[in-house]
């Protein structure tokens, strides 16, 4: 299902961090010995200070080729197609943007970008001031200004370009003006509605290459236009080489106004075959990974010499979903019964337990482990824990019994065999299937395993009883509403609650992130209680990289760890 | 020989064409593409995205409309039709794809071609000696190894090289480096050094088979009754093995080459895999799995022809090398 490739609307802004560093790090390799070993040279701090470790000076030049595990669908980062984490991190290296999402979850304001942090200005209208600094300017020395903000708004908000297909238009068609004055360097930005994740906005293409963008056909042609090889830079490197699903090599931008990047090449190489990339880093084809791991592939690592590896817990966050449109399932006992008897341990043991040693069960529906105000509202329901006596007793409470082994409902009838769908291949989903079902015998419901082949229409057309699959977690939660909403475009299970329906939508215009997160635990309250949906746990995210390179962190947002490209480099001989 | 060569193309085509009908009707119960491609996002694609992706891909036409507006757009302009990534050119991923196999299954080929006539004459002239069984062993061997186990053991033993060396000789992923140092020597070590293990490992499997088969054919022939005669006449064992022995044993092998050769261009699907190579059998892979419908017809239209041009070389071949078959009398 959907991976790390989604939700990158706003860029490198946008790119989500849900989800809070509180990873595991990784031990150096070469000693083939405790296989959950923690310490590392370089990554050892990452637990306590994620936004910081593996930092130091570095010495100019040197190369670094990373593994990437998709091909580059195009460049134009908005776009439908190329809106995937692959492309953001080659992008990550040119295009400017006014927030970036950290290791922390946090997202911090661009200081090499914008000469003060950007200001809500008023909020209603909403209104948002950018300053931009006056030597920020493309590597042809055109100004950075007010106006590449305007043709990004014009490009997204599904307005203004009807033959635009973009990834998203959530935030920009709720934008009335962007203006410029100050010489076009402080940009200002009005909302017709409110927008609370307005930091997730922005990430800059120039406009000055974009010819007449004035028309409806003009902001077409610069659509697509952004969509071929970059000739152009607005941040530390800029493309030298394009090898279309082969390789990226980007070598620095002589015009990038901030500190000079140390790195003078950095290749990008497409190794879409995961089990492929481990003899090509010990071969030194390769020098970095960044992928979402398996048992092998950290155990190889482990085995490496020289190389470093972080685990973390990434925005992927696995969940069962019960579907409402199953009459059975649409009794709130029957719904609580199950999740109470699913023993989520037991599944994180046999999956990403095996490797994962920071792996846990998740308790929140919209905020992740670690990120601020996560608060665990699934725990106190008893929902996931293996309860089978308490899984009972709500039964037999509501009317069911079993008889010979057989969940019989309250009318006397046994309880319908339930289909419970996963990706076909998706060998995590499989075992999860498994085990549920398993868990499920033990209060006497028959699960039948049906995997598919095609996720997208099977949750489009409601096709399943139950359901495993994934949401990509996000530090701007106001896209909870399109999850859990009665009409939310991405509420396949159709779950409805009055209450919850209004708090997410409080939620959604609250300009207050404290308030507004404080109003979507009240909802996920509610819908713990409902039990419509078991959040399982969040994935992890794996980086490992040779120890001669400094300043590069795992970051498990989907600004991956590209963040800060700009200051990778080789360890300067005074720290070797 | 050039009216039959000439029927035989001309039957070709409706074969290609009812394959192509065939593929694209199965086409429609693997799912609707963009349905595919955005599943799950969260928040979902606007419709404005979805309905200018479905139209930029046909999708909003009925089924026989999209097929012969493919059909004509193919024949008419040279065009393959919309990948279902935007920036696809399916036509040039086609060709630039196909020299990459290409390049791969003929060096492969050779070797192999080249081991197993070699093993398999020696073979059949000293059959039951330690040598025969040797190659014997060593042929079932390869026979039975899984062709991706092979591939990554190769992977470890040229890594293990490297490493004992100090040196990186052989490399593991892709055609060539990013970024070869400079100078001829250099490119072409680069070169060897990727080329080497996709080629053995392709190799290795297709001699497995291919020497049995020549092992056999020169065994029938050594035991046949012009070769006997031609012992009898009193020529010199070795004119009678390779000019009245080999050259008629050879026959069926250049048959089973081509079509071999023919067959594998379509897509030498795990090696390209194992070892990264962006040939026709990864393009097909990656293309089932994006239910990218009209790269999927161009593959089968490019594969679909070289096993057609395949068969009738081999035929062709057949009527040369064996003066009893005349095609046009």
């Amino acid at each position: 299902m959907r991976t790390r490739s989604k939700g990158l609307g706003g860029f490198v802004a946008i790119a989500a961090a849900s989800v809070l560093a509180i990873g595991a790090c990784g031990t150096s390799g070469g000693n083939g010995g405790d296989k959950t070993a923690q310490a590392s040279p370089g990554f050892a701090a990452c637990e306590a200070k994620p936004n910081s470790c593996n930092s130091g000076p570095t010495k100019a030049g040197g190369s670094i080729v990373v593994a990437l595990e998709k091909t580059l669908p195009n460049f134009n980062i908005f776009d439908g197609d190329g809106n995937t984490f692959e492309t953001a991190q080659v992008m990550n290296g040119l295009v400017p943007s006014p927030f970036i999402a950290q290791p922390d979850n946090s997202v911090a304001w661009n200081q090499v970008l914008l000469s003060e942090e950007p200001k809500l200005t008023n909020k209603s209208p909403q209104t948002v001031v950018y300053k931009i600094k006056k030597e920020a300017v493309w590597d042809d020395g055109s100004p950075i200004d007010a106006k590449d903000f305007q043709l990004y708004w014009k490009l997204n908000n599904g307005k203004d370009c009807k033959d635009c297909s973009p990834a998203g238009t959530t935030g920009y068609e709720l934008i009335k003006s962007v203006e410029g004055s100050d010489n076009d360097k402080t940009v200002t930005v009005t909302f017709s509605d409110t927008y609370p994740d307005w930091q997730g906005l922005f990430g800059l293409y120039p406009q000055h290459l974009a010819g007449d963008w004035s028309t409806p056909a003009g902001l077409a042609k610069a659509y697509e236009g952004f969509k071929a090889t970059p000739t152009w830079s607005g941040w530390a490197y800029k493309f030298a080489d394009y090898q279309k699903d082969v390789s990226v090599t980007l070598v620095p931008n002589p015009k990038f106004w901030g500190p000079k990047p140390a790195l003078e090449k950095i290749t990008f190489k497409v190794v879409e075959d995961q089990a492929q990339q481990l003899p090509a880093m010990k071969n030194k084809e390769l020098q970095m990974l960044i992928s979402q791991p398996n048992q092998d592939m950290v155990t190889q690592v482990q085995g490496m010499a020289g190389v470093n590896y972080n685990l973390s817990k990434g925005p992927t966050w696995e969940h069962i979903d019960l579907n409402n449109k199953n009459a059975a399932l649409k009794d709130v006992a029957l719904r609580q019964a199950i999740f109470t008897a699913v023993n989520r341990q037991a599944i994180i043991d046999k999956t990403v337990g095996a490797f994962f040693k920071g792996a846990a069960p998740l308790n929140n529906h919209n905020i992740m482990v670690g990120a601020p105000d996560y608060k665990d509202v699934i725990t106190a329901t008893g929902q996931g824990a293996g309860n089978v006596a308490k899984a009972k007793e709500i039964l037999t409470a509501a009317g069911y019994k079993i008889d010979g082994g057989k969940l019989m409902g309250k009318d006397g009838t046994a309880v319908p065999q339930l289909r419970f769908r996963y990706t076909n291949g998706n060998q995590l989903r499989q075992q999860t299937a498994e085990l549920f079902q398993s868990q499920m015998k033990e209060i006497g419901i028959d699960v039948k395993i049906d995997p598919t082949a095609k996720l997208g229409n099977t949750l489009s057309t409601g096709d399943y009883d139950i359901i495993v699959f994934a949401w990509v977690g996000t530090p701007f939660l106001g896209g909870s509403q399109d999850l859990w909403a009665t009409d939310g475009g991405s509420n396949y299970d159709k779950y409805s609650n009055p209450d919850v329906d209004k708090l997410l939508k409080d939620a959604s215009k609250e300009l207050d992130p404290s308030k507004m997160r404080q109003e979507l635990n009240q909802a996920d309250e509610i819908m713990a209680k409902d039990a419509n949906v078991l959040p399982l746990y969040q994935k992890p995210v794996f980086l490992a990289v040779y120890s001669d390179y400094i300043n590069i962190r795992n970051n498990p947002t989907n600004a991956g760890p590209t963040y800060n490209i700009e200051q990778w480099g080789l360890k300067a001989d005074s720290v070797k | 020989m050039l009216a039959y060569t000439i029927r035989r193309v001309l039957v070709s085509i409706p074969v290609l064409l009812v394959a192509s009908m065939i593929v694209f009707a199965l086409s429609l119960f693997t799912g609707d593409p963009v349905q595919e491609k955005y599943a799950g996002r969260n928040p979902p694609p606007p419709p404005q995205t979805i309905a200018n992706e479905r139209h930029r891909l046909h999708l909003d036409d009925p089924i026989v409309v999209q097929y012969w507006n493919w059909l004509k757009n193919l024949l008419l302009h040279g065009d393959w039709g919309p990948s279902i990534t935007s920036e696809t050119n399916i036509g040039h991923e086609l060709s630039h794809r196909l020299l990459v196999t290409t390049r791969l299954v003929l060096a492969a080929m050779i070797v192999a071609l080249v081991l197993a006539v070699i093993s398999g004459v020696l073979s059949a002239t000293r059959q039951y000696s330690k040598l025969d069984y040797a190659f014997t062993f060593s042929g079932f061997v390869f026979l039975s190894m899984p062709a991706f186990w092979a591939a990554q053991l190769l992977k470890t033993g040229a890594v293990g090289y490297n490493e004992a060396t100090g040196t990186r000789l052989f490399f593991t992923i892709g055609e060539r480096s990013t970024d070869p140092p400079p100078g001829l020597w250099n490119t072409i070590t680069d070169v060897f050094g990727h080329l080497v293990l996709p080629t053995i490992s392709l190799a290795l499997i297709t001699y497995a088979g291919w020497s049995r088969f020549q092992r056999s054919s020169m065994l029938e022939v050594l035991n046949s009754d012009y070769v006997r005669l031609a012992r009898a006449k009193g020529l010199s064992p070795r004119k009678v093995l390779l000019r009245h022995g080999l050259r008629t044993a050879l026959i069926p092998m250049t048959t089973i080459s081509a079509l071999t050769i023919a067959t594998i261009i379509g897509g030498a699907v795990i090696t390209e895999t194992v070892f990264q190579w962006n040939g026709m059998g990864s393009f097909l892979i990656k293309s089932i799995g994006a239910r990218d419908r009209y790269a999927v017809m161009g593959w089968l239209l490019v594969s679909g022809f070289f096993v057609v041009v395949g068969n009738l070389v081999a035929d062709i071949l057949y009527g040369v090398l064996d003066p009893r078959i005349r095609y046009d009398s």
